[in-house]
């Protein structure tokens, strides 16, 4: 082949070897093989991914540093409640020896009363400001004194009930006797409309009925209307056809057929000035906000969240649910008091409360003066364990909720109670019986505290095996992307070499001709 | 058989080494010059005369000079130039989105973990308002890198928008200079002479033609007859027709041939037909994969975000904004919330509870309606960015490679060797001296002839 100029084929070479040059100077500069995506795109792609397990790495370890501080105090609590109630027992068994004078078992009362306050105490333990044993309701302590009566610093809810506020009041508002039965029969409908009064029913629930029915045209046909007139009766009519009703309610007073197509209540004063009940409590409540009330006596919890368009009515259907479900003592009510406080209490004075409330409208909730129960504590916290994500497939719960420490299973506040009532009565059999309740209980938080330091030393290995994966991934990363600096170095002294060599090359060769030697 | 035939001969040697010479010149003039085809002297033997049973020789003449070409390789040069200038203009737009996709920082990924670290944290203290700031931050973050990706790539979708027309515009005034030069030729071959110098200016032309589009080359009576590869015609003997630009309904430049006729998906290289695949196919379905991701992420997260209560004991609102249709969403996704308190995190309505926290963490392992994780979306995209470039790369680079490759064999045949120039010089000026020598011999015998007879000559 005929060559005519290396020229351009110098600047060709001169031009690779430069390229390399910067490429190998760029590898030795950043320590990577692979600088930008094209250099490697499946190692790029990689290492999308394994950048993303490695945060999850570290995200897990610095959750690890975060919770564990948080289950040592709480271990330490429960080892300070161990220590109480190993205390106790020593109290209750020289009580129950049978040798003390009235005076000396007092004494001892005392001295567990003290004991069960500084347990309630450690209940109580928070950790920046978060309360280890509440639940998930953890931002106000979760064990408080129980009292029979507590009352809302807001006393609006009576002035709800003025012009031009935002209480919901149902008209027609009389309440209906529960298990009353009232029904109609309509020549243009089929079958009977019948209408069984429940507890809290008013006689919107049964006009409203009454209108749902004749919309629907089926039993009742459209063309019949229930409404009050102006002396306060109840009166149903069809305009088309002939209708009889009857009803057993004697808040009605049963219904008299005015003509064929028309039927009235005989009551007449179902408005105003009775008892009309205004499905009050009307006040609205803040949509999301939570009421908690504990109860000392069944050691239960009743916790009520506000929807939207919910009023105390809703809380009081709540708390009467409770009531039958046992989780609160039976007698348990909430009411509007003369000053329009919301005030809910037991009607014992035995069975004390403690109630605790987010909800603006109601402001706090307080024990009512002198209404409180000795030696009694209600725990207003929930029963929900919140779970800390440690590991690729590990979750541990951070926290254990109170009432199953102190309340259900051995009844921790529950036997000191008794063992001080005991020791205040002075009977000897009384108080052996309840030394060996707390000695039960003891041994049940003994046991509470293994799944707890379980899971302290479970964060422990995990730590280690984290910062082993951690430098598994870093190495992997490098390996993926990185170049070690040795051959880094090496490439960038060949890279040299080369292009000196081809500069030197076209250096030598470039300028001769056959001109050079002609003369 | 005469002194004045020789003599003729001799001078015609002279002008035969001096047209030889000037071929010489020239070539060496224009060893430089791109596109120069070296020119050779045809130097032919003088049709001999007969007398008798003598046949004399009539010495030399220049028939005139031959441009020595390589029609072949040109073409496959144009060929590979055409290539290398499409390679060129998508490895020129790849580069330029390529870091917007980096494995390091702020980048789309980085930011995806980010948002997730902050939701565990704040797990282990649900109430902290640093935490919830810190997921806010997060997302925050995360929404402005999926703004940066799509605005990078649409502002390159712009700059190659108007690349097009600027290409376009090229190829007009390249197709007017050509045809302008046909006829010229056309007249040259016509006489059965080689078009020369202006054979070559015009094949500069089409080679700077070929980088903008493919072109497909035909030498006929006429001239030479160029067409875009899918047939439009661009030149046909003195006549170039002109391509316009408009703008299409998708807001992007379209080429149209003389007629109107949309021709832009028709011109598939060159750096016109690079622009073209790149700004219609490539970026475009870039996009689309990054707005699903943004979309169905930002979805997801919104979907976790329903399932739990805020701090203060509401259901849980959107997180980010996100557009309803997938087009645009990368460029339009943002936060939907700045009050820390609503990040739900509760899975009770309780301002303690992080039970809903996991939803919320969930989305990071669970497949989006695409099929994938949210980071084996992106894993796959910067896969695609990648490769994509790396592609362009290596055919520039093997373009390139190959063009010096038939450079070298175009020059083999037609380049100006400088050392063989100068042996010609030698070569020629010999055979001038040579004839000069011939004429003055030829005078001295004029001279004795002249002077045969006569005193002067004894």
């Amino acid at each position: 082949m005929r060559v005519t100029s290396m020229l351009a084929d110098i600047q060709y070479q001169m031009q690779q070897s430069q390229q390399a040059l910067a490429t190998a100077t760029q590898q030795v500069s950043t320590s990577l093989r692979v600088n930008q995506l094209s250099d490697d795109p499946a190692a790029s792609a990689n290492m999308v991914l394994s950048l993303g397990v490695s945060a999850n790495v570290d995200t897990y370890t610095s959750n690890i540093s975060s919770v564990t501080p948080q289950m040592q105090t709480a271990d330490s609590a429960m080892a300070s409640i161990v220590t109480s109630l190993n205390t106790a027992i020593t109290l209750g068994t020289s009580g129950a020896n049978g040798t003390n004078s009235a005076a000396n078992t007092q004494a001892i009362a005392s001295q567990v009363q003290g004991l069960l306050t500084s347990i309630v105490a450690k209940g109580n333990t928070s950790f920046q400001g978060v309360y280890l044993f509440g639940g998930t309701e953890n931002g106000t302590p979760p064990f408080v004194a129980a009292s029979t009566t507590y009352t809302s610093s807001v006393g609006t809810a009576a002035n709800s009930l003025s012009v031009g506020t935002t209480a919901s009041i149902h008209g027609n508002g009389t309440l209906l006797t529960p298990g009353s039965v009232t029904t109609i029969t309509d020549a243009g409908g089929t079958g009977t409309f019948t209408y069984t009064a429940q507890a809290g029913d008013t006689i919107k629930n049964l006009t409203d009925a009454i209108t749902q029915a004749a919309s629907a045209g089926t039993v009742l046909p459209s063309t019949v209307s229930a409404t009050l007139d102006g002396s306060g009766q109840l009166v149903v009519a069809d305009s088309a056809n002939n209708l009889t009703m009857s009803s057993n309610d004697s808040v009605l007073g049963g219904m008299t057929a005015t003509n064929a197509k028309t039927a009235t209540s005989t009551s007449g004063s179902l408005v105003e000035g009775t008892t009309a009940f205004v499905a009050g409590n009307g006040t609205a409540m803040t949509a999301g906000s939570i009421t908690t009330i504990g109860d000392a006596s069944t050691g239960g919890t009743m916790t009520f969240q506000a929807k939207a368009g919910d009023t105390l009515a809703n809380l009081n259907a709540a708390i009467g649910a409770a009531v039958t479900a046992g989780t609160l003592s039976a007698g348990t009510t909430a009411t509007i008091n003369a000053a329009g406080q919301l005030s809910i209490g037991t009607n014992s004075a035995t069975d004390g409360i403690a109630v605790n409330t987010d909800d603006a409208a109601l402001g706090s909730m307080s024990a009512a003066s002198s209404t409180a129960v000795a030696n009694a504590y209600a725990y207003v916290g929930n029963s929900t364990v919140n779970s800390v994500q440690v590991g690729e497939s590990m979750s541990v719960p951070t926290n254990l909720p109170g009432n199953q420490l102190l309340i259900s299973g051995a009844n921790v506040i529950g036997s000191l109670n008794e063992l001080i009532t005991a020791l205040q009565s002075g009977s000897a059999t009384q108080i052996g019986a309840a030394t060996t309740a707390v000695s039960t209980a003891l041994n049940y938080v003994s046991q509470q505290r293994v799944p707890l330091d379980n899971t302290i030393s479970q964060l422990n290995a995990e730590n280690t095996s984290l910062s082993s994966e951690t430098i598994t991934l870093k190495t992997q990363q490098t390996a993926l992307v990185g170049i070690t600096l040795a051959d880094a170095a090496t490439n960038l002294s060949q890279a040299e070499l080369d292009n000196s060599a081809v500069l030197a090359a076209a250096a030598k060769i470039a300028p001769q001709t056959l001109l050079d030697y002609l003369k | 058989m005469s002194l004045n035939t020789s003599l003729s001969i001799a001078v015609q040697s002279l002008n035969a080494a001096s047209g030889a010479l000037q071929a010489t010149n020239n070539n060496i003039a224009n060893a430089n010059t791109p596109g120069y085809t070296r020119e050779v002297p045809i130097l032919q033997e003088v049709a001999p005369t007969t007398e008798g049973n003598v046949s004399l020789g009539n010495g030399v003449q220049i028939e005139g000079y031959q441009s020595i070409r390589d029609g072949l390789v040109q073409t496959r040069i144009q060929e590979e130039t055409t290539a290398q200038s499409s390679a060129n203009a998508q490895l020129s737009s790849m580069q330029q989105i390529q870091p917007t996709f980096t494995t390091s920082t702020q980048d789309i990924g980085t930011d995806m973990s980010a948002l997730f670290t902050s939701i565990s944290n704040l797990s282990t203290n649900p109430s902290s308002t640093s935490s919830q700031q810190a997921v806010l931050t997060a997302g925050q973050n995360l929404a402005a890198a999926f703004n940066t990706a799509s605005n990078t790539l649409s502002s390159q979708q712009a700059g190659l928008n108007t690349q097009v027309t600027q290409d376009v515009s090229q190829i007009n005034q390249l197709t007017t200079q050509i045809a302008a030069l046909n006829p010229q030729i056309a007249g040259m071959t016509a006489n059965g002479q080689d078009g020369g110098t202006l054979q070559d200016q015009q094949n500069e032309l089409v080679l700077k033609l070929s980088a903008l589009t493919s072109v497909s080359v035909t030498q006929g009576k006429t001239g030479v007859t160029l067409s875009t590869g899918n047939g439009t015609p661009l030149v046909v003997g003195s006549q170039s027709y002109a391509l316009q630009t408009t703008t299409g309904t998708d807001g992007m430049t379209h080429v149209l041939d003389e007629n109107g006729a949309d021709i832009t998906k028709t011109i598939t290289s060159g750096d016109l037909g690079g622009t073209i695949q790149t700004r219609d196919t490539t970026i475009p379905g870039l996009l689309t994969q990054l707005d699903t991701l943004a979309n169905q992420f930002g979805t997801a997260i919104n979907a976790a975000q329903a399932k739990g209560y805020d701090q203060k004991g509401n259901a849980g609102q959107n997180f980010f904004n996100v557009s309803t249709t997938v087009a645009g969403s990368a460029a339009s996704i943002s936060m939907a919330i700045s009050d820390p308190t609503l990040i739900a995190s509760s899975s009770d309505g309780t301002a303690g509870s992080n039970g809903n926290l996991a939803n919320l963490s969930a989305v990071q392992t669970t497949a989006l309606a695409s099929g994938k994780t949210p980071a084996n979306a992106y894993a796959n995209l910067v896969y695609q960015v990648g490769s994509l470039t790396s592609a362009a790369n290596a055919e520039s680079t093997a373009t390139t490679s190959s063009l010096v490759q038939l450079n070298d064999q175009l020059n083999s045949v037609s380049g100006v060797s400088i050392d063989q120039e100068s042996a010609n010089l030698i070569t020629y000026q010999q055979a001038y001296e040579a004839a000069a020598r011939v004429v003055s011999t030829i005078q001295q015998l004029f001279s004795i002839t002249m002077s045969m007879g006569t005193a002067a000559a004894a």
